[in-house]
C-alpha cells in the first residue's frame, strides 16, 4: 500500500521538505512533493531512472534550484547557503574527485578547500589513515582504484566536515560486497551518533537493509513504500 | 542574507590558497618547459642578434624612408639630376639604377616602394616640346605609404609642368648668356627637380601622420606577443568548460563557493601570461634598450585578462563541450584578424579597416607595434587599448559564475 506523505501539522525538528516542485522547461520532474525526516533517521528514496532522485537530492544540496517549496533542516533553511552548506555533506553519483590525487591527497585537498585549520587537516589525515573505508589504499591514486574502492573514497570526502546531514547519490553504485558491507557499517555507526542521513539508490534491497523509511518517487510525487 | 556559520576570510584565504595550489599543480609541468624553451629562445636571440643601436633616440613618428627603383632608358641629365636631387632628400634610402624585370621583382619582395621608367628620348623631346609619360609602378605591400607619397605626387604633378614651362625661359637666359645648348638644358633640368625635391623637402606632411611606418618584423613581434598574451584564455576556457556543471563542480561549489575558483583560474592564467610573455618583452627591452615596453606590457595584461574574463563565461555556456571549444577558437581567431595581427590592417580597404577599428584587439596591436617601433605612446592609447575590458568584466561576472 502506498500514500502520499502529508505533515503539514505535524511539527519536524529534522529535514523538512515542503511543496518541493521542479520542472526542466516542458518536463515537470516532480509537484509538491513534501516530506519530514526526522533527526537521526536513514532514509531511502527510489524510484525509476528519470524519476527526479538525483534532481532532488542536488535541491537538498544546494547546487540546483527549485522552482517552488521550502527546505529546512533542524531550524536552518536553505535559503541561508552558508549555514545550510556547513551543515551537510554531498556526496554526488558521478565520482568527483580528482583522479590524479591518492586518497590521502584528496582527503587533504578537500578539508583544506572548506578552511579548515592546518590542525583539522591533519586530523582528518590521521582518522582517514585509521577508517578501514580507506586506510587500506590510502596511498594509492583514485585512478588506479577500484570502483569500490573510489566509491569509498568519495564516501569519506563527504565525511568531512562533520555534516549533521549526508546526501548520498546511488553510493554503491560499482561497489563490490566488501566495499558494501563497510559503507553500510559506517551508515549504521553515524545513524547512532545522531546524523540524518538521505540515500537514493536502484538497489531495493540494500536500501531495506539500512533504511529506516523508504519513499518511492513515482510520476511526480512521493509515495511511501509499504 | 549574512549568517554566522559564513566563512571567515583567513578560512576562505586559507580554501584560496589550497585550490590555487591545486589548480597551479596541475599546469606546473607544463609552464617550467614552456619557459625552459622560450629562455633558451630568448637567449639565443640575444646573443646571434647584435642588439638595436637607438641612433636617432626616441622618436616622436619617425620619417618614411622608401627606396625606389630609377629605370633610366633615356641615360640623359634627367636620371643623372634625379638620382643626385633625391638622394638629397630625406624620405629616400635608396635609389637603384634597374632594368623593368629588376625593378618589379624589388617591388614584388617588398624592397622598393615604387619605379620610375624615364622613356627613351624624353631630354631630347622634351627640349623639342613633346611630351612623353614617365611610368610609375607603386609597391603592391606598402599600400599606406605608397598611398601617402601617391597623393604628394599627384599634388605636384601640375606644380611639376609649371615649373618645367618656366623653366624653358630660364633655359633660354642660360644659352643666350652662355652659348652653350647642353649645359643650359643640364642646368635647367637641375633647376627643376632641385624646386621640386626642395618643395617635398620642405612639406611636413608626411612626418605629421602620427603612423608609423609598416615594417614586417615590427609587426610580426607585435602580433607574436599578443597571440602569446590571449593563449592563457583558451587554458582558461578549457578548465572552465571541463568543469562546469560536473559532480565535481558541485562539490567545489558546496566546499568554498564559487568565486575562488574563478579567481584562481584567473591567477593561474596570469602566470600563464608571465610564462608567455615576460621571456619576449625581457629580451626586447634587451635587444632595443632605448625602448619602453611598459605600455605593451599593460595592455598585453588587460588583452589577457579580457580575453580570459570572456572565456570564463563562454566556459559556463549551456552548450556541449566541443562547441564551446570550437566557438572559442573561432573567437580566437576572429580577433586576430580583426586586430589586424594575422594581416596588417593597411591590406584591408578603408571600409573594413573602419569596421575592424571596433575589434577588441585593434588599439591593442596598434600600441604594442607602436612600443616595438619605438614611438611614443599615450596614455589616453593604453586606455583605448583597454576599452574591452569593463565588457568582458561584466560578462564575467553575470555568465561566469557557476549559480545554483
Amino acid at each position: 500500500m502506498t500514500h502520499t506523505l502529508e505533515f503539514n501539522n505535524i511539527s519536524c525538528s529534522g529535514l523538512r521538505v515542503e511543496d518541493l516542485s521542479k520542472s526542466w522547461r516542458e518536463h515537470q520532474v516532480f509537484t509538491g512533493i513534501s516530506f519530514c525526516q526526522p533527526l537521526g533517521t536513514i532514509y531511502g528514496i527510489s524510484g525509476d531512472n528519470g524519476a527526479g532522485k538525483s534532481t532532488l537530492l542536488k535541491i537538498l544540496a544546494s547546487v540546483l534550484s527549485a522552482d517552488s517549496g521550502t527546505i529546512s533542516f533542524n531550524g536552518a533553511s536553505l535559503q541561508d547557503l552558508p549555514a545550510w552548506r556547513s551543515l551537510i555533506g554531498y556526496v554526488p553519483q558521478e565520482l568527483a574527485l580528482d583522479g590524479q590525487l591518492t586518497v590521502r591527497e584528496n582527503v587533504k585537498f578537500w578539508s583544506a578547500l572548506r578552511g579548515l585549520d592546518a590542525d583539522i587537516v591533519r586530523g582528518n589525515l590521521e582518522i582517514a589513515a585509521n577508517d578501514p573505508l580507506v586506510a587500506d589504499f590510502l596511498d594509492k591514486q583514485i585512478r588506479k582504484c577500484s570502483g569500490g574502492m573510489a566509491r569509498r573514497a568519495s564516501l569519506v570526502v563527504g565525511l568531512l566536515g562533520a555534516p549533521q546531514l549526508l546526501l548520498l547519490d546511488e553510493p554503491f553504485a560499482g561497489a563490490d560486497k566488501g566495499s558494501r558491507a563497510l559503507m553500510l557499517e559506517r551508515l549504521d555507526a553515524l545513524r547512532t551518533g545522531g546524523r540524518t542521513i538521505l540515500i537514493t539508490s536502484h538497489e531495493q534491497g540494500t536500501l531495506e537493509q539500512i533504511s529506516d523509511r523508504i519513499l518511492y518517487l513515482q510520476q511526480g510525487q512521493i509515495v511511501e513504500q509499504a | 542574507m549574512k549568517s554566522s556559520a559564513a566563512k571567515k576570510p583567513r578560512q576562505q584565504l586559507s580554501a584560496f590558497g589550497a585550490y590555487f595550489r591545486h589548480e597551479l599543480k596541475k599546469n606546473r609541468r607544463g609552464m617550467i618547459i614552456i619557459l625552459l624553451i622560450l629562455v633558451l629562445a630568448a637567449v639565443l636571440v640575444v646573443f646571434i642578434i647584435e642588439p638595436i643601436s637607438d641612433e636617432d633616440g626616441k622618436r616622436k613618428s619617425p620619417v618614411i624612408q622608401f627606396a625606389f627603383s630609377l629605370i633610366d632608358e633615356d641615360q640623359s641629365i634627367i636620371g643623372e639630376v634625379l638620382t643626385e636631387s633625391f638622394l638629397k632628400t630625406k624620405y629616400i634610402s635608396a635609389i637603384y639604377d634597374d632594368d623593368l624585370p629588376t625593378a618589379l621583382r624589388r617591388l614584388d619582395d617588398g624592397e622598393t616602394a615604387m619605379a620610375m621608367r624615364i622613356p627613351s628620348n624624353l631630354f631630347e623631346d622634351v627640349q623639342h616640346g613633346s611630351v612623353q609619360p614617365v611610368d610609375i609602378w607603386l609597391s603592391p605591400i606598402m599600400k599606406t605609404d605608397v598611398a601617402r607619397f601617391s597623393s604628394l605626387i599627384r599634388q605636384y604633378a601640375l606644380s611639376l609642368n609649371l615649373i618645367h614651362s618656366t623653366a624653358f625661359g630660364f633655359q633660354r637666359v642660360y644659352l643666350n648668356l652662355t652659348g652653350d645648348e647642353d649645359a643650359s638644358w643640364k642646368e635647367t633640368s637641375r633647376h627643376a627637380v632641385d624646386t621640386i625635391t626642395s618643395l617635398i623637402e620642405r612639406d611636413s606632411f608626411l612626418t605629421e601622420d602620427s603612423e608609423p611606418p609598416f615594417r614586417l618584423f615590427a609587426h610580426a613581434s607585435a602580433g607574436i606577443m599578443i597571440l602569446v598574451a590571449l593563449l592563457p584564455g583558451i587554458v582558461i576556457l578549457v578548465q572552465t568548460s571541463r568543469l562546469n556543471n560536473t559532480a565535481l563542480e558541485d562539490r567545489i561549489l558546496l566546499s568554498c563557493g564559487s568565486t575562488i575558483p574563478i579567481i584562481s583560474r584567473l591567477l593561474t592564467g596570469f602566470i600563464w601570461w608571465l610564462v608567455l610573455s615576460v621571456p619576449p618583452l625581457i629580451t626586447m627591452k634587451i635587444m632595443a634598450s632605448h625602448l619602453t615596453i611598459y605600455p605593451a606590457a599593460i595592455v598585453l595584461v588587460g588583452i589577457f585578462l579580457a580575453m580570459s574574463m570572456a572565456m570564463i563565461a563562454l566556459g559556463r555556456a549551456e552548450i556541449p563541450t566541443v562547441t564551446v571549444f570550437q566557438l572559442g577558437w573561432g573567437i580566437f581567431f576572429a580577433l586576430v584578424l580583426t586586430g589586424g595581427i594575422l594581416y596588417p590592417t593597411v591590406l584591408f580597404p578603408d571600409w573594413l579597416r573602419t569596421a575592424f577599428s571596433f575589434s577588441p584587439l585593434y588599439y591593442a596591436m596598434r600600441v604594442v607595434y607602436r612600443t616595438v617601433m619605438a614611438v611614443q605612446v599615450t596614455t589616453g592609447d593604453v586606455l583605448l587599448a583597454l576599452w574591452s575590458l569593463p565588457p568582458a568584466l561584466l560578462l564575467c561576472v553575470i555568465k561566469g559564475r557557476r549559480r545554483v
